[in-house]
């Protein structure tokens, strides 16, 4: 057994030997191939930036820095509508007339007997007379009415003087009194009428008459007995106003509205209007279950010249639920006057002149209508945006306090540039339809590098600038330009201080003198006011020494792996026409910009030379340098973690004047050559 | 010490197991050195075989046991390339698992004379089952296939690498091998393949500009893998092997006293792995529209492809995108088309014959000649001396013979070489054989200068 175990062991150890996981195969390979080139000049610079000076083919450089723009933030038509909300008691039930007959034969059944008989008719004295059914169906099945009357008319078809008639109406089955009242002295072909007020009342469409007492004097001499002749009964409905009620409701316009609606413009007197973007928004409920028609016009908004209005249908809802219906009606290059409903007659601000109508549409069929019924409209513009607007635009003063903006004519760049000659002014383009003043509170330039800072002290500066308004076209501005020379400022120490930042506190004020315009502002929804610091400067410059530096970001993934890379290194030819030289210095950075390592240059003091120039100063020859940049072994683990290089350009001029030419161009072509490990199985 | 680990049995130097033994038993004729005790059954063995005509033994172990390759290495083996290179490797380790326990479990142990398999010759019975690795690597590879693969083409920049035709292969498999007794003892093996790569190349070139600033490349290539399969689809296969022994008489010396020489004749190995899923990708070749068979079914005609300096502007070298631009339009400009096919391929067997017991002048010898079937291999003979020992008076040991041989072809040219081989009893096991076989002296010595070298144990006993 022990000896078993022995080589159960041996076994395992031999199984474990040949389980071991073996490191791969691998071994270094050196790769050349082919990277990239480029030309880069001047021309491929935006020409707006870089203009060829055509006498000479060298280069004037502009260059305008925005250091502060406005806009105008009080110009926008806030959300604007009307909400109105309908019950039963905006509703109204027809005006009905019913006639119901009460008989001689009726009212005493003798003269049933006595019919077609001349015959006295002594005094009658009839009490509580069989009632007789009416119906009022024609006026509603039932209703509770909050107001409303009841006008009962007797007319005496009787042979004899009525003295006294007390009629009283009920609802059959409930047997609740509707109305009871007496009506004395009829005289014969005559006609009584009483006003029962039905405040508070439920009145059914079985309704039973009862003449509770009857008095009649005696005929003179013998009449004839007609036993179908009596009294006639009328029962007229008016000025009904249901709390609850089933009924037919007569087609009736329950909203009704043409006026003007303000809309909150942000203290802007605003008389025209016209829509960049914006929405109508109507929201339609009702619980009646009787069809809607909504007709809504805007007589204020045009486009095209056809007025904005639409007819929106609402179909009845049903028992116990709501009909709604929701439209959305696009704004979009309408244009609106806010002069009012009629401006011919007020000519106001703000305001826009809309029509609403809601109708009940009746189908004639009788429906239940509650307290708890409704027709609630919402109506509202929204998200209104103005392509333009004029009016008014008000009188806003904006203190910009102490502000930093970035100077980019000179990003990166420090050391020793001087321009030959320059002109720096302060322009002012005002976009916006209205009358301005800015005053320049300070203005300083900073170097970043150097720390150092150099205020710009300007006589026309001293005072406000004074803008005007622009013709009414899109884009369209005026242009107030400051000149900044020697005599009037230290611009040049401003601007040879190379600066990157400049702070800067300035008051921007829009309608200064109030209202001069007579609301002839205007804005576009692009309108504003811009503060730019402009430098001109023909290519003709002295370069002593200085540095440009840039950082940008690398993303090697698109490399492949390089935990494999072992060496790395880029040949470099460069052919260059330009008049300086410059000196290159790369160093790799970590994500959280600390630097890594730095790339090896070699010759480590190479200069990129520059162009051999003839007597003018024109590029005659290019010069031609290569070099290689790159990584050894002992640094390429920088490779890996690099998410940043950072590029010094240190340009070598000779100091004297020298002029770009449009000829000159820098071109560049590169060959990677790098050792990497290669690794076979696992 | 990985490469002295083990004490074995050098498999390819002899017959396939029990078989290998001389079922008579002992030779009877004095003074005649006993043959050598024909082991009976073998509990484990390892065989490893690496070799090059031009590759030292410094960079062909590595293929089988990893590591890295220095340059310098690679450099120095530049001077001595010869045109037509190989290189190649073989790894072997089998185990028995039955009847292993049969010598534990207190069964009586059988006596060395008496044949370990009792069968009648016209029976077919189970004699053992063993599992197995193997692990065979093989190329053929011209001077400019090494120059670009292992130098890089940054070395020769202004020249065109004729790079040419060139193949290379590797193949793994495990197997469940089943011996059996019979009149020629034969095994049955299922196989299950662990890896496989092959390349190939067919007038392939590439020229550097002097500058670098362009590359020109042509040719056909194709390569072919499972090794990105899950383990159990990677391929399944059969093998066969047999081998047998005959009796000659009278060769050399022997000749009029009758002697007797054997023969052990066999083949290893024979067999087919099937693939369902191989991942090929090539450039130049036409295949079988079916997606089976791994072989060409033509060739196509194929454009030079150029890669030259990416034109860009100042702002476009910002991004890190024309870079990724620049190597997929060079990679779709080569065309590669990629395809999944099935196909069978067939397995690294060996086929050897083995004259054993001639003598010369008094030394006994043998011969042997070894084919295996792995690119890159070329028939291998050797000669061996021998020379036997036996014990005077009781020893712990009954057998010790030493056997040096010259080896010329296999991967390699010549390899100086000596077997020892031991044997003892021990308690429970009975006669116990080991055997270690050194090959390649002059690489183990030497492995930056010398190419290819081999190692190989077994420990045999009566299963």
């Amino acid at each position: 057994m022990k000896t078993f175990i022995k080589f159960i062991y041996l076994i395992a150890c031999v199984v474990l030997f040949f389980a071991c996981k073996r490191e791969p195969l691998s071994w270094d390979n050196r790769v050349v191939a082919p990277l990239f080139k480029t030309k880069l000049g001047l021309g491929q610079i935006d020409a707006k930036f870089l203009q060829k000076t055509p006498s000479d083919s060298s280069y004037k450089l502009t260059y305008e820095n925005l250091v502060y723009s406005y806009r105008m933030a009080n110009v926008r038509a806030y959300d604007t509508g009307l909400t109105a909300s309908f019950n039963l008691r905006k509703l109204k039930l027809n005006n009905q007339t019913i006639v119901q007959k009460i008989t001689l034969g009726q009212i005493n059944p003798i003269f049933k007997l006595l019919n077609g008989q001349t015959a006295d008719i002594p005094e009658q004295n009839q009490g509580n007379l069989s009632p007789v059914d009416i119906d009022a169906s024609a006026f509603f099945e039932t209703a509770t009415l909050d107001s409303g009357y009841l006008d009962i008319s007797i007319t005496n078809n009787l042979p004899v003087k009525v003295k006294l008639v007390v009629f009283e109406l009920t609802n059959a089955g409930v047997n609740s009194q509707v109305a009871y009242d007496s009506f004395t002295n009829i005289p014969m072909n005559g006609k009584v009428t009483k006003r029962i007020d039905l405040r508070n009342k439920t009145v059914t469409k079985q309704l039973k008459g009862s003449i509770k007492r009857l008095t009649t004097e005696a005929s003179n001499g013998p009449v004839l007995i007609d036993a179908d002749k009596g009294v006639d009964v009328e029962l007229t409905v008016s000025q009904l106003r249901p709390r609850y009620a089933i009924a037919a409701f007569p087609t009736q316009n329950v909203i009704e509205q043409n006026e003007g609606l303000t809309v909150y413009m942000g203290g802007a007197e605003v008389k025209y209007f016209k829509v960049k973007a914006g929405k109508l928004k109507i929201n339609l409920v009702s619980t009646i279950q009787e069809d809607m028609t909504m007709y809504f016009e805007i007589p204020s908004a045009k486009k095209n010249g056809v007025v904005l209005s639409s007819i929106v249908k609402l179909p009845a809802a049903p028992a116990g639920g709501s009909s709604k219906r929701f439209e959305d009606f696009d704004l979009t290059d309408y244009i609106i006057d806010f002069r009012g409903k009629n401006p011919d007659v007020k000519d106001t601000v703000n305001t826009f002149h809309q029509i609403l109508i809601v109708r009940l549409d009746s189908s004639g069929r009788k429906v239940a209508i509650g307290l708890k019924d409704s027709i609630r409209l919402e109506y509202r513009m929204e998200s209104l945006v103005p392509d333009y607007a004029i009016g008014y635009m008000g009188q806003s003063l904006t203190q910009t306090g102490d502000q930093k903006t970035p100077f980019d004519l000179f990003k990166g760049l420090n050391g020793d540039f001087k321009f030959k000659d320059f002109k720096v002014s302060l322009v002012v383009k005002n976009g916006i339809g209205a009358d301005g003043r800015v005053k320049v509170n300070s203005l300083k330039g900073e170097n970043v590098f150097t720390k150092n800072s150099v205020a710009l002290n300007a006589t026309p500066l001293a005072n406000d600038i004074f803008i005007t308004s622009p013709p009414f076209v899109r884009d369209a501005y005026t242009v107030s330009e400051v000149v900044l020379d020697a005599g009037n400022s230290n611009i040049k120490a401003f601007i040879e201080n190379l600066p990157q930042m400049l702070d800067y506190n300035l008051d921007m004020e829009v309608n200064p003198n109030g209202n001069v315009s007579l609301y002839k502002d205007f804005v576009f929804d692009n309108s504003k006011v811009d503060i730019v610091l402009k430098v001109e400067a023909s290519a003709n410059f002295s370069v002593g020494e200085f540095v440009l530096r840039d950082t940008q970001a690398i993303d090697l993934n698109s490399l492949g792996d390089v935990s494999r890379i072992k060496s790395a290194k880029m040949e470099v030819n460069v052919s260059n026409t330009f008049p300086i030289g410059a000196k290159l210095q790369m160093s790799l950075l970590d994500a959280e910009m600390h630097m890594l390592t730095q790339l090896d240059i070699d010759p480590s003091d190479q200069v990129i030379e520059p162009a051999v120039l003839d007597a003018a100063g024109y590029p005659s020859q290019p010069g031609e340098t290569f070099f290689t940049m790159g990584l050894g072994k002992d640094k390429i683990e920088a490779l890996k973690k690099a998410k940043f290089i950072a590029i010094t350009t240190t340009f070598l001029g000779s100091g004297q004047m020298q002029k770009i030419y449009d000829v000159s161009t820098i071109s560049v072509s590169t060959v990677v050559d790098f050792e990497y490990e290669v690794k076979m199985g696992k | 010490m990985r490469r002295f680990g083990i004490i074995g049995l050098l498999w390819l130097g002899l017959p396939l197991s029990a078989s290998a033994v001389d079922e008579k038993g002992l030779d009877l004729e004095p003074p005649v050195v006993m043959p050598k005790p024909a082991p009976v059954g073998e509990l484990f063995r390892y065989h490893f075989a690496t070799g090059s005509n031009v590759l030292p033994f410094s960079m062909t172990e590595k293929l089988a046991l990893g590591g890295y390759v220095g340059s310098d290495i690679t450099q120095e083996v530049e001077s001595h390339l010869k045109g037509n290179n190989r290189a190649g490797l073989y790894q072997q380790f089998s185990l028995v698992i039955y009847p292993l326990r049969s010598r534990f479990d207190g069964g009586a142990l059988r006596s060395s004379s008496v044949p370990q398999s009792s069968v009648s010759p016209k029976k077919v019975a189970l004699n053992a089952i063993s599992v197995r690795s193997v692990q065979s690597v093989g190329a053929k590879f011209s001077d400019d296939a090494y120059r670009l693969v292992f130098r890089g083409n940054g070395y020769y920049r202004g020249q065109t690498l004729d790079v040419g035709n060139n193949q290379f292969q590797v193949l793994g498999y495990n197997a469940l091998d089943f011996r059996f007794d019979a009149e020629v003892k034969f095994q049955v093996s299922l196989l299950q393949a662990t890896s496989f790569s092959r390349l190939q190349t067919g007038n392939m070139s590439l020229f550097t500009s002097a500058l670098g600033d362009s590359l020109a490349f042509n040719g056909r290539f194709y390569s072919q893998g499972v090794n990105g399969n899950p383990w159990l689809q990677k391929g399944m296969g059969l093998a066969v092997g047999f081998d047998k022994m005959l009796k000659i008489k009278g060769l050399g010396t022997f000749k009029q006293a009758g002697r007797t020489h054997y023969l052990y004749l066999g083949v290893k190995d024979f067999g087919f792995i099937h693939m369902p899923k191989v991942a090929v990708q090539s450039r130049g070749y036409v295949w079988d529209a079916s997606m089976q068979g791994l072989s060409v079914a033509g060739e196509s005609s194929t454009k030079m492809v150029g890669l030259k300096q990416a034109v860009v502007n100042a702002k476009e070298l910002q991004l890190s995108n024309w870079f990724g631009n620049q190597r997929d339009s060079a990679i779709s400009r080569l065309q590669i088309q990629e395809q999944t096919r099935s196909g069978t391929v067939l397995t690294p067997f060996a086929l050897y014959a083995d004259l054993t017991n001639f003598k010369v002048k008094g030394q006994f010898f043998s011969m042997n000649v070894t084919y295996l079937n792995v690119p890159g291999y070329r028939v291998s003979g050797r000669l061996s001396w021998e020379k036997t020992w036996m014990p005077e008076g009781e020893q712990k040991w009954t057998y010790l013979s030493l056997s040096p041989y010259l080896a010329m072809g296999g991967f390699d040219t010549y390899d100086l070489g000596c077997a020892v081989n031991f044997e003892t009893p021990i308690q429970h096991l009975g006669k116990t054989f080991f055997r270690v076989d050194f090959r390649g002296l002059e690489a183990w010595v030497m492995p930056n200068k010398q190419h290819g070298a081999g190692l190989s144990a077994a420990m045999i006993f009566k299963l």
